[in-house]
């Protein structure tokens, strides 16, 4: 029968890096069940009969987190023959608190001691052995990144497991260890012996999440009894009780076994980041930095890679070839003005803009893998606590920047169902990859490269989460206060060129890869629509069936700037994908026609657009509902209900800026003051008012409560 | 219709069906097609 070792420790300890190290290339990489936690698996180097078992990284075992409780069901249901418990030496105490409850489940626990370089490095010192007794488990030094004991620590784990005898728990104050032997005396006919303690502990807590079946409504009365003459003898809640008596164990621990080094040096990250996430730089420095990687990928260097696959490839290459083959070949003109009006130039109207992305997808890789990236998550925070959502909501607004859906899931991340609901709802005002290609058409064909046009899209999207969450917050449904946000900030690094280029290969390859199946597909069905009428005669693009379609979606848009069908019709196609706008366009622009010279494309373009209109295009593209991918996402995490109000509010709140953005730039022009500009007006009032008005209960209640006293 | 056309068509129409197939192969594994490039958004 096989061995189970399971790998638990706080996050960024190391334990990835073992666990690679000690599976190599047999790992399997999966989902835990119902839940986007990673779940890792490998078997060991030269013991087909050991699996190691990767859990996420967690504190603790309380069941806060989606990772705390993927890792506890796993120890105390699927009991794992042992667990090794990776510390992190440079941190003792924050991660013997871990260690503490991992010692109470009942399993044999080794604990690999990893990062001790770092601590010889700062002159402390660890009594390995006397940690062990102390412990009462075996505790293996080891540098899971230079590979160092890794394998000695598993071997030592094998053995503990063979051997079968469970670590022995810590033992906390003599009054808290009275009051478990009573409630494990009660709860111990219930469970099995080695996992009494375990939930006696959690009886204390009162952990919902820790039932025994077999617990009869009198003993249960039995154990609250002795909770509350607990709690009142110590004038504290129990959990409380529990935690405190933990810190100070793993407190007593670290003291014993450490010398601590002397004075903690300040490593070139802290000095960093204390520019970086500081109070007056923050904030300028993250748009700048936003400002520069926009501005590089969309509007300088990408833009020269970009006229050429416009102007050369998809210009004087690929249509003349194709054309010439198939008149060559006798094809009937239908087809070929499928294939080059339809697949050629729509597709190659998106994959145009692929050598921007790559540039973009670079640049947000650097910043990704140097840790900088969750930075703008501590930084979002002290913001975003302000309009009472919390840095929590940011990081699927990070992740959202590649793709929409898998940010949208990471909202299962967030605790608060309120705040959970209402980063759902945003996530996706954060331009995604799939967005790009609209800023980059509208940046370039319409304001010639403007400089600004694409990292104010950027800040547009981050305006909107901003003020939708001020609106929501003041309304009953969303009220209340932000959740607490901790996180750990990695230390910079500076990433390899090999995993930068990498990041942006699997980036350009996947959106490639859309481009020929998601975007192709799209834009021959737009072809179809565009060439034929509802009697399937072919007919001009004016006459079509889309442009029927169109006709009657346009005049909504018409207060907007762009009520001509075409970009209705653009629109529209941008909820099968967004980069179907632009291939919309590239098939009704007549891309391939004009590809030539592709100024003629970005002109034909210009006469159906206004700056202001452009821009207002631009904006309602970006806020309102995404793709149905993103769609799919909303309703698999809120339910139906939600979906249509997160839909619904999107789509809303997108009109109403784009109305005011095009209204009032071509007032700026014309001066004239029309129809248009007083609805915009009203919006405005009714925006401001909605960003102003005092918020709805329990603050009011609060307040007037505090007034009467 | 003539063989080219024929040809040409039934070259676009393998095309289709492959994009279908790959986008249901999609659909299948949860969505995930790798082009958010930050796979810690779902593990």
């Amino acid at each position: 029968m096989g061995i189970q070792i399971a790998l638990a420790g706080n996050p960024n300890c190391g334990k990835t890096t073992l666990f690679n190290a000690l599976t190599g290339s047999s790992q399997h990489v999966g989902n835990w069940p119902g839940v986007t936690v990673e779940k890792k698996e490998g078997r060991l180097r030269g013991h087909a009969d050991v699996t190691v078992q990767d859990l996420p990284g967690v504190y603790s075992l309380s069941p806060y987190t989606l990772e705390e409780v993927v890792a506890r069901d796993y120890l105390v249901g699927e009991k794992p023959d042992a667990i090794l418990n990776i510390v992190d030496a440079s941190n003792l105490e924050r991660n013997l608190y871990l260690t503490t409850q991992l010692l109470e489940l009942g399993v044999p626990v080794v604990v690999a001691l990893n990062m001790m370089d770092v601590v010889r490095k700062q002159g402390g010192v660890i009594d390995v052995a006397g940690l062990s007794r102390a412990l009462g488990c075996p505790v293996v030094e080891i540098s899971a990144l230079r590979g160092e004991h890794c394998v000695q620590a598993a071997e030592e784990a094998i053995r503990a497991a063979q051997a079968g005898q469970a670590a022995k728990p810590q033992r906390f104050d003599d009054a808290l260890e009275d009051t478990l032997g009573q409630i494990e005396a009660l709860v111990s006919p219930c469970c099995p012996p080695a996992q009494a303690r375990w939930y006696a502990v959690k009886y204390f807590e009162r952990d919902s999440r820790a039932k025994l079946d077999g617990l009869t409504d009198a003993v249960q009365a039995k154990i609250e009894a002795v909770i509350v003459s607990a709690e009142d003898a110590a004038d504290d809640d129990a959990e409380s009780l529990v935690t405190n008596a933990r810190y100070v164990r793993a407190a007593v621990l670290a003291r014993a076994a450490g010398r601590p080094a002397g004075q903690h040096r300040l490593t070139v990250s802290d000095r960093i980041d204390r520019i970086v996430t500081s109070r007056v730089f923050g904030f300028p420095i993250f748009a700048a930095i936003m400002f520069l990687v926009y501005y590089i990928s969309i509007s300088t260097v990408g833009t020269m890679m970009t006229d050429w696959v416009n102007d050369v490839l998809f210009g004087e290459l690929i249509p003349p070839a194709v054309e010439g083959f198939l008149v060559s070949v006798g094809c009937a003109d239908w087809l070929q003005s499928l294939v080059l009006d339809g697949v050629i130039g729509g597709v190659g109207a998106v994959l145009g803009f692929l050598p921007q992305m790559m540039v973009l997808f670079l640049l947000l890789a650097f910043l990704e893998d140097c840790g900088y990236m969750v930075r703008i998550a501590f930084l979002m925070d002290r913001l975003f606590r302000r309009f009472g959502l919390s840095g929590k909501s940011f990081i699927p607004m990070l992740i959202g920047m590649g793709c929409g859906v898998p940010g949208i899931m990471a909202t299962r991340t967030i605790e608060n169902e309120r705040d959970r609901r209402m980063t759902a709802i945003t996530t996706t005002f954060i331009p995604c990859g799939a967005k790009l290609p609209i800023i980059a058409l509208i940046a370039g064909a319409l304001f010639d490269g403007a400089w600004w046009v694409s990292p104010s899209a950027y800040f547009v999207g981050v305006a909107a989460i901003i003020c939708t969450g001020i609106i929501l917050k003041k309304t009953a449904l969303f009220a209340g206060d932000p959740a607490p946000f901790v996180m750990e900030l990695p230390p910079y690094h500076l990433p390899t060129v090999k995993s930068l280029l990498i990041h942006m290969w699997e980036r350009a390859a996947a959106f490639v890869k859309k481009a020929g199946t998601v975007i192709f597909l799209a834009c021959a069905a737009i072809w179809f629509l565009q060439s034929f009428n509802f009697r399937l005669e072919m007919v001009n693009a004016g006459e079509s069936m889309l442009a029927a379609i169109g006709g009657v979606l346009a005049p909504v848009f018409a207060p907007l700037g762009w009520g001509d069908w075409r970009a209705a019709v653009a629109a529209l196609t941008g909820l099968v994908a967004k980069e179907n706008v632009v291939g919309t366009f590239g098939v009704l622009f007549g891309f391939a026609e004009v590809a030539e010279d592709g100024a003629e494309f970005w002109g034909t373009m210009a006469q159906v657009f206004t700056a202001a209109s452009a821009y207002s295009y631009l904006i309602f593209n970006l806020l309102c509902a995404p793709c149905f991918a993103a769609i799919g996402a909303v309703r698999r995490e809120l339910g139906g209900k939600w979906t249509l109000i997160a839909v619904g509010y999107q789509c809303l709140f997108a009109y109403a800026v784009a109305l005011c953005i095009y209204q009032y730039g071509t007032f700026a022009v014309t001066r004239a003051f029309t129809p248009g500009l007083a609805a915009a007006l009203v919006v405005t009032a009714a925006f401001v008012w909605l960003l102003v008005r005092p918020a709805k209960r329990p603050e009011r209640k609060l307040q007037r409560a505090a007034a009467a006293e | 219709m003539n063989l080219a056309t024929f040809l040409v068509l039934a070259a676009l129409a393998a095309a289709a069906g492959l994009a279908v197939r790959s986008i249901r192969k999609k659909k299948k594994s949860g969505g995930c097609s790798g082009c958010c490039g930050s796979c810690r958004g779902c593990h």
